[in-house]
């Protein structure tokens, strides 16, 4: 079986006028389907630099990165924006919410870029609302709702396309530590419950304690993985 | 779908910004009104030059008779008003015609003298160049050699000074005696008959030929049949002309012509104006891809959200595009709207008669939303081409 995703001796380097960064040094991993991961690190670890190239925001200098046994090298940024649309669902750090659009309009989003009726799929957007616990909060406007319920709506946005990987980056970092737990155990349910796959990338040893698998990242290389 | 929610979008992100929109749309605004105002002045100013020909109308030709190189010193034999008027059964676009003659002769009026032309005309001529009479009547075929005449408004009006009531009473005209048996209201003057009437006394054609020796038929005027081939009547006319009088050279001028001619230059000169009207939308064109670059950098973080969700980059420029497209709709309209109410205006210090035409209305509206699309282009393949990182990165 091919993995969901696999990085294979991946490098990433940066150049700032005459400075060269390596900022991913040769990385290798898999994540397979249904895996509930942590990446961890200090910053700088290079932990940031896996996440976007994961993600697809980022391109690798060398190496392979596949993606559902895809290579991803050679494709065209439109390509690109496809593949995250119908392969990756992020959660950030600040939710990064739509400040104008409702909560239920930000989850319909990713819909909308796949050049669907948004209204067929109404239904759906309400039901991963009710899922995250933001089924009565569905017309109010992100600065309506709290950090947490941000997150949760958030959660649902990122649900909404039926990604392979749910990608989170330090989705705890904006919240206090009850509702980080709370949010940590919506991730927790959702890849018990409905298999999705999940990456969380943080700082936090009490997120990454919680995951089965931990990919430790330091100084742009892998210094431990229990996968 | 896509569309009109990003039209949505476009729509509320645009009163979110309500400054900077008013601003880019008073830009567009200015410059479509200055279009609109301009173009519907120079349509105006055409129709108001135009003006004389809608009382005369178009089918107005004069010929003037002049001797050629060769006759020049010798004294010619011109034609009378019957052999002149041969024309008219000969050339059958030909409706009216109005052979006359014209001399500066004193006038003599209860004792004053005044300064005056005769114009020996045909009963005719009133048909041509529409003279009307306020009093009694104009000149009659009847009138024969009678020594009758009709006096011009203004001249009237000086008569009046020494005796109020002219008709019926007496005017030398040089050494004759001739009753006064009309009087014409004013006479807007034209191009084609070379006289004031306002200020002449017009006499029977036959009698005109009494009172001078010199009084010659140097002049005719033809009013043509409606849609009646210029050139081809032009030559017609000639070949008459030439026959009766072979050492002559004639001079014509057609109205539908001149109006042509006027109607071109006119033109000219509106595109002109609209020019320089389009230069003033250009700044506003300007105007709106300065506020919509402000809006790409403002909204950069937004744009790294729509990316990672996977929007492509067309999506994104659909989006500002829209939005620059919605400024200069209503821009647009809001300009039409100022320019033709400019327009109006105007024509009240110029005494035009205001109408609203179509042709400006919509070069205006659609120039501008054309401008709108134009400048909002490189705004939104700038946001379209950001690098979704930095855009997420941004604070």
């Amino acid at each position: 079986m091919s993995s969901l995703i696999e990085f294979e001796n991946v490098t990433r380097t940066f150049i700032m006028g005459d400075n060269r960064v390596d900022a991913l040094k040769g990385v290798s991993f898999r994540i397979d389907d249904g895996e509930l991961c942590a990446v961890i690190g200090p910053s700088g670890s290079g932990k940031s630099t896996i996440m976007n190239i994961v993600g697809l925001l980022d391109r690798h200098t060398s190496g392979k990165y596949y993606l559902e046994g895809e290579s991803v090298k050679a494709r065209g940024e439109d390509e690109l924006a496809r593949l995250r649309n119908h392969f990756i669902g992020f959660v950030f750090q600040s939710f990064f919410l739509l400040p104008r659009l409702t909560a239920l309009q930000n989850v319909c989003l990713p819909i909308l870029y796949r050049g669907e009726s948004q209204s067929e799929y109404l239904d759906r957007a309400e039901e991963l609302l009710s899922k995250v616990g933001m089924g009565t909060h569905m017309q109010h406007r992100p600065h309506e709702l709290s950090g947490g319920q941000q997150q949760r709506v958030a959660i649902a946005r990122a649900l909404m396309g039926k990604p392979s990987l749910l990608l989170a980056d330090e989705p705890t970092g904006a919240l206090d530590s009850k509702t980080s737990q709370e949010v940590m155990d919506l991730f927790k349910s959702l890849n018990s419950d409905d298999g999705v796959t999940v990456m969380i990338i943080t700082h936090d040893p009490r997120i990454a304690d919680q995951c089965p698998r931990v990919i430790k990242v330091l100084d742009g290389n892998i210094e431990s993985d229990n996968g | 779908m896509v569309i009109s929610l990003n039209a949505r979008e476009a729509f509320f992100n645009l009163i979110s910004a309500k400054m900077r929109s008013f601003l880019a749309v008073l830009g567009i605004l200015v410059g479509t009104a200055s279009v609109v105002a301009m173009v519907s002045c120079g349509q105006m100013a055409t129709q108001a030059a135009l003006k004389q020909f809608k009382v005369l109308g178009t089918g107005l030709m004069s010929f003037s008779i002049n001797p050629n190189n060769q006759a020049a010193g010798k004294v010619l034999r011109r034609f009378t008003a019957e052999q002149a008027m041969v024309i008219k059964d000969k050339v059958p676009e030909v409706k009216y015609e109005a052979p006359y003659t014209s001399e500066y002769l004193n006038v003599r009026y209860q004792g004053h003298t005044l300064d005056g032309i005769v114009i020996g005309s045909t009963a005719s001529l009133h048909n041509v160049i529409k003279v009307d009479v306020a009093e009694g009547r104009f000149i009659s075929t009847l009138d024969g050699y009678n020594f009758y005449c009709v006096v011009g408004h203004d001249l009237a009006n000086k008569m009046r000074q020494y005796q109020p009531h002219l008709l019926g009473t007496q005017v030398q005209l040089g050494k004759n005696i001739f009753t006064i048996v009309g009087v014409a209201k004013p006479w807007p003057q034209n191009g084609f008959f070379y006289q004031n009437i306002n200020n002449s006394i017009i006499v029977p054609i036959r009698s005109s030929r009494l009172l001078s020796k010199y009084s010659q038929i140097s002049n005719i005027v033809f009013y043509l049949k409606d849609n009646s081939d210029i050139a081809k009547v032009k030559a017609a006319i000639q070949a008459e002309l030439t026959k009766l009088l072979p050492q002559m050279n004639f001079f014509t001028r057609s109205a539908k012509q001149i109006v042509e001619s006027m109607i071109k230059q006119k033109q000219v000169f509106t595109l002109l104006l609209a020019l320089i009207g389009s230069i003033s939308l250009i700044v506003g064109g300007i105007g709106v891809m300065n506020i919509m670059l402000v809006s790409v950098v403002e909204r950069k973080k937004e744009i790294g959200i729509r990316k990672a969700l996977g929007a492509r980059r067309i999506d994104i420029q659909t989006l500002f595009l829209i939005e620059s497209v919605f400024l200069s709709l209503f821009g647009g309209f809001l300009g039409v709207v100022t320019g033709v109410f400019t327009s109006y205006v105007i024509t009240l210090f110029t005494h035009w008669d205001f109408e609203v035409f179509f042709m400006p209305v919509l070069v205006g509206f659609s120039v501008s939303v054309a401008v709108g699309i134009f400048f909002g282009v490189y705004p939104a393949i700038k946001a379209s081409r950001l690098n979704p990182i930095d855009c997420l990165r941004t604070e």
